[in-house]
Order: C-alpha cells, then structure tokens, then sequence
C-alpha cells in the first residue's frame, strides 16, 4: 500500500523535503514508521496523519497523508 | 562575582543628568539578573499605585550574567516597568545584539526615570552618556528613527526605539529594536513615550569577565554543537515559529475569528511553507546559533517575519489569509512600534462587535483593507481601537469574548484545547501571556491529555519556575535547554555554584515576588480569570470541535494551582511562603 509523507523542520534530514510517497508491504503502525525512517525514539515528534494528531499505536491506511513535526519550544 | 558588570547607569530625565552606581549584588544573588533583577528594582523602587504613564514609573533594561559571553542563545535583554495596559508588573524580552553592547559599554542595567521637558534620545559610548534633542524624530517611525540614528552615530550602534504608537501612550506600543525585533508587550513603548524618550543608542568596547574562561569556551563550543543545533532546536533554524501554524491547526487551537474557532480553511496560505517561498534570508541576535529570524520579500513589503504570533492573530485570528497583507501589517506594526498581538487581537474583536452589531467600526474578518488602516489609525490614535480589547468591551460591550486576561490581550494558543494553557493565560503575572508557562508543548503538540485538568496546576507552575529563571540568566526561549545545563553554564560564569535546584527555588522566588507586586496594586483571584467564551462557547471545527473549557474545572484547576504555590485562596502568597523563599 502506499501513504503519502512529509516531514517538518529538521525532520526533513530523515526522509526528504515535501510530500514523498512511500510504498509499504503492510499495514505497519505510525512509530514503526518512525523507527524505519530512523528517527530517533527520544525525540518527541508530533504525528499528524490526515490532519488530525494521531499516537505511535495508530495503524496506516492506504492513502493516508502523513505529517511529522519536530518537538518545539518557547512559542 | 564574575559575569557582571557590577554598574547601573541610573537616568535622570527630570533633569536630564545620569550616575554610575554599584548594582546589588545581594538582589543579584538571590534573583539573578533579567526579568527576575529587574522585578526586584521595580517592587523596590516604585511606590504603590503610581500612574504607570506618569513621570514616576520607571523603565529597567536588565542584562543577566549570560550576556555578553560566550554561551549561546544569551542574547536578550530584559525591559521591565509598570504596565500601563494591565497596571501588574511588567517585563518584555528583546533579542537583537543591544543587551551585549550595554554590558561592552559597562552596565548591568539602565535604569531610567522622570520625563524629559522635550523629546530626547539617550546616547550611550562606554562611560560617555548625554541627552540629546530628539524633536526631529518625534512622529517618526522606528525605522527611519534607527536610520538616522546610525547615520548620526555611528553604523555600529545599537539602537531601541519607539513610533508614534509609543509616543500617542497607546496600550499596545512596543519597542523596536534592529528594525523588526520587539519588546513587545503590555504597552512598554508607551512608557517610553510617556518619558519623552524617543531612542536609546548604545555603543560599548569592553568586554565581560568570566569566572572560567578556558572551560566555559569549551563547555559553550560542546554545547552549542550536541545540545543547541540538535532535533529538538533545529526547527527555529528551518522553519522558525511559522511552523506552528500548521501545528496548531492540526490540533484545533489555531485562533480565528477572534477565538470563534480552532481551525482556519486558509491556513495553508500562511504556514511555514507559504512563509519559506518568500523566505530570502535568515537572522540570529547576538550568539545564536539557531538564527529564527525569518527575512521575508513579497514584492510589497520586506520584513524580518512574519511570527507565528503574527500569523495567528494578526492573520487567521482576523481572517485573512493573504500572506502579503499579513507581512505589510507586520511591517507597519514594527514600524508604528505596535505590538502585533494586542494590535490583531483588537482588530478582531472589533470586528465580531461590528459583525454582531453591537458597534460598527466598518471592519470584517477578512477586511485587508480596513485591517491595513485600523493598524495606522491606532498608532495615531485616531481610532477608539486604541483604547486595546478591555477598553472596547468595557465602552461598547462584549467582554464575554473580549479575549484578554488583567488587560492584556491573548496570544495565538487556543485554551480550549489547551486547558493548561487556560491556567497559564490566568495566572501569568503580566496578564494572558505565553511566554511565562507554555504547557500546550505537552498537551495539544506533545501527550499529555489537553483536555484534562489532571496535572495541569503542577506543569504550569513546573514551567513558570524553569522560564523565570531562564529569562533571568537571560537566554533565549526558543532553545529547550535543562535547568542542570543552565546551572553549569551559570557556573562557569560566575564562580558562585549554582545547582538545578538553586534555579528551581529562585524561579519561584521571582514569581512570587511578582505576585506581591499585584496584590500591592490591588490584583487578587478574581482577576485570575478567562474570559467567559473559554467557559461557555464551544469550538465547532478539527481536533477542538465541541471543546470547551468548563468554569468549575478551571476552578478546580486554580485551586489546585494556589494550593501547590502555598498561597491562600485569595491567590495571596502566605507569610510561610515569603519566609521560605526569603522575600
């Protein structure tokens, strides 16, 4: 299935700048593809899929739009 | 100790003289330098109830030990004075390179008092100090202010100035500094401007000593490379703050139409990559590695901008999504002296008064037109829109969506999706603020539930302890540094030892003190409070739709939050308190 994703700020250095679409062999959940991305699990990342903030435990969808942002501070 | 100057520069504008004194060192200990030091003169200095726009409010600039050295981010200086749009205590931060050049010219601080006869602008060369005749920049803006003040002086100076809005006194007048950065709010332009003070040119040639340098240098390289230039600070330097736009319409608490809703249809006109496409350049203050600062061109207008806070309230918060008009409205803010965040909450208020019918000001959401023009008629003061969002609501009505906490108007996070930040807004001691506790980093962008009041007192007053003590050191909110790194880095400054839990008891020293401050000037728990939209109307759209932040648990929440702080249930610190943290 494929899910289209991008990457905010410095997370960019992990997967590329604007909206990439990434082939999977299955269904996997949202943190399994930030470990295949090789983000590092200490960082705090926000996940956004279809526009609405979703936890690690949610299982892509085809089709599905993926937006990962880093941690930030300060406002 | 090292890593202060050890000097005031104490202002006289009554009789247009200056002196040199010892700063106080024993304050110095107990409250660091920055917001905290300059807390402490103010509380000390003022009487009770004085007319923040009267000749007797003084205006403290306040470096901390960190400026002027080698550690990174530890470019701010601290503003401080009475308010005049809320009348609590007020500190503003500036970045840029001036709180470094008035340490390199031999003050800790300036401390500034009186009203000059006629305009005039302070001019600062080490240990030479004059008064000068400011007449002909009165009515001009801030940039050509700065222009001419470079001219005059010198390209290497550095200057703060205010614009007609802070000569007019107007509530929202900020002060201006490298052009576009801003001491920006609770009207501290208008206390310059209540002084006849126009500018403040600075140029210094010393340096600052350090208690160990060879380490410090080394520690501040290391820093720099692993801690500050990581994943969790890079975002300043890619994107800087517009990257929340998109952020915080994701998670429903993007401010639009004057807080009516969580979510704005045009947001993708004014997000972090709309800003990028016009992005020509990039800016950091004085030993940043981050640089933040955003140098825009649309072809109309060039600023070093537009903020997230600029985006949000001044764009989907008024309803306008065309990213030209929102930086041209930067731009004229910068240059008027306006704080963009009272000036686009006004503007919004007024007009869901005018789109209610209960007063026409001939201002729409949406309107770039009218939008435009309302900005230039409040520097001028030519509008009742001057008088800021409480001064509205209290002449024409509305002040259940009057969305201000003690005067001071809300910044770009929704608290219905945030009900920590509901806490924060309520209890910051300048009025609704974002900057003294931001807990939405854990709730709506982070994991904590946001729309729970569980553990919500405890985070606020956790983060209002950490950035008191950060901006009194005073490095830069934007890099999420521990207390234990701030510890070592104070440390190896000063040669007095400094432990994460020092930080933590003087954080809370300084917030306390600031509390007594508005209990002085008559402030209790019924001015802790949000406005009744927060309470009572629900949101409609995205992550917040039908979220609201119900009365009894932000009572509950405020209890709690007294309760954790030791004060009683006026909001009144207990003599056990004071005594604890030795006020």
């Amino acid at each position: 299935m494929k899910i289209f994703l991008r990457l905010c700020g410095p997370l960019e250095r992990y997967g590329g700048h604007g909206i990439n679409e990434i082939s999977l062999q299955n269904s996997i959940k949202a943190s399994q593809l930030l470990s295949e991305l090789q983000i590092p699990s200490s960082l705090k990342v926000l996940i956004v899929v279809n526009g609405v903030k979703v936890t690690g435990d949610y299982n892509l969808q085809a089709g599905d739009i993926v937006v990962l942002f880093p941690p930030v501070s300060g406002g | 100790m090292k890593g202060y100057i050890g000097k005031v520069l104490r202002i006289d504008l009554n009789n247009l003289t200056s002196s040199v004194e010892s700063l106080n060192l024993l304050w110095a200990e107990k409250y660091i330098g920055g917001k905290g030091l300059a807390m402490k003169y103010i509380y000390e200095e003022l009487p009770p109830k004085v007319d923040p726009l009267s000749p007797k409010n003084k205006m403290i600039l306040m470096t901390g030990p960190l400026t002027g050295t080698a550690v990174p981010c530890s470019g701010k200086l601290t503003i401080a004075a009475k308010s005049p749009a809320t009348n609590t205590i007020l500190d503003c931060s500036i970045g840029g390179h001036i709180a470094g050049e008035i340490k390199y010219a031999g003050y800790d601080a300036i401390i500034i008092e009186g009203k000059a006869e006629k305009p005039v602008y302070l001019h600062i060369e080490n240990s030479k100090v004059e008064l000068k005749s400011a007449g002909n920049l009165w009515g001009k803006g801030t940039h050509e202010t700065e222009f001419f003040l470079k001219a005059t002086c010198g390209p290497e100076v550095k200057v703060l100035a205010i614009g007609p809005a802070g000569e007019n006194m107007v509530p929202m007048a900020c002060i201006t500094s490298e052009l576009y950065r801003q001491a920006g709010r609770g009207g501290i332009g208008a206390v310059m401007g209540s002084k006849n003070l126009k500018a403040i040119v600075v140029k210094g040639t010393n340096g600052v000593k350090v208690a160990d340098p060879k380490q410090l240098t080394a520690r501040a390289k290391e820093i720099m490379k692993k801690d500050t230039l990581s994943d969790d600070n890079l975002w300043a330097y890619t994107d800087g703050t517009p990257i929340i736009v998109e952020l915080s319409n994701s998670t429903g608490v993007l401010p639009t139409r004057n807080f009516q809703q969580g979510t704005f249809d045009g947001f993708d006109k004014i997000h972090a990559e709309a800003v990028k496409a016009v992005r020509k350049d990039k800016k950091g203050c004085l030993s940043c590695g981050l640089g933040c600062g955003n140098y825009v061109n649309t072809g109309q207008s060039v600023v070093e901008g537009p903020e997230y806070e600029t985006l949000s309230i001044g764009g989907s918060n008024c309803g306008i999504d065309d990213l030209e008009a929102i930086v041209e409205f930067n731009k004229l803010c910068d240059d008027l002296g306006l704080d963009t965040i009272s000036t686009g909450n006004t503007i919004a208020f007024a007009m869901e008064l005018t789109e209610k019918g209960i007063k026409d000001f001939n201002l729409k959401f949406g309107d770039v037109k009218g939008y435009l023009k309302a900005t230039k008629n409040i520097a001028n003061k030519e509008t009742e829109l001057a008088l800021g969002v409480k001064g509205l609501s209290e002449k024409y009505g509305g002040k259940e969506f009057a969305m201000q906490v003690k005067g001071l108007e809300f910044p770009g996070y929704e608290p219905r999706g945030s009900w920590g930040m509901g806490l924060a807004y309520a209890t910051s001691d300048r009025g609704a603020c974002h900057t003294r506790a931001w807990p939405i980093a854990d709730e709506a962008y982070g994991d904590m539930d946001p729309f729970t009041i569980e553990g919500k007192a405890e985070l606020v007053v956790g983060l209002q302890h950490y950035n008191a003590a950060k901006f009194s050191t005073i490095l830069c909110d934007f890099w999420a540094l521990s207390l234990e790194t701030v510890a070592e880095l104070l440390t190896l400054v000063t040669g007095k030892q400094y432990t994460e839990k020092d930080l933590k008891i003087i954080g809370e020293r300084i917030v306390n003190l600031a509390r007594m401050f508005n209990i002085r000037e008559g402030f209790d728990a019924k001015d802790d409070r949000l406005p009744q939209r927060i309470y009572k109307e629900a949101l409609k759209t995205g992550a917040t739709a039908e979220k609201l932040l119900p009365e009894e648990e932000f009572n509950k929440m405020l209890r709690e939050y007294y309760q954790i702080r030791g004060w009683d249930s006026e909001g009144k610190p207990t003599g056990e308190k004071l005594d604890e943290l030795a006020i």
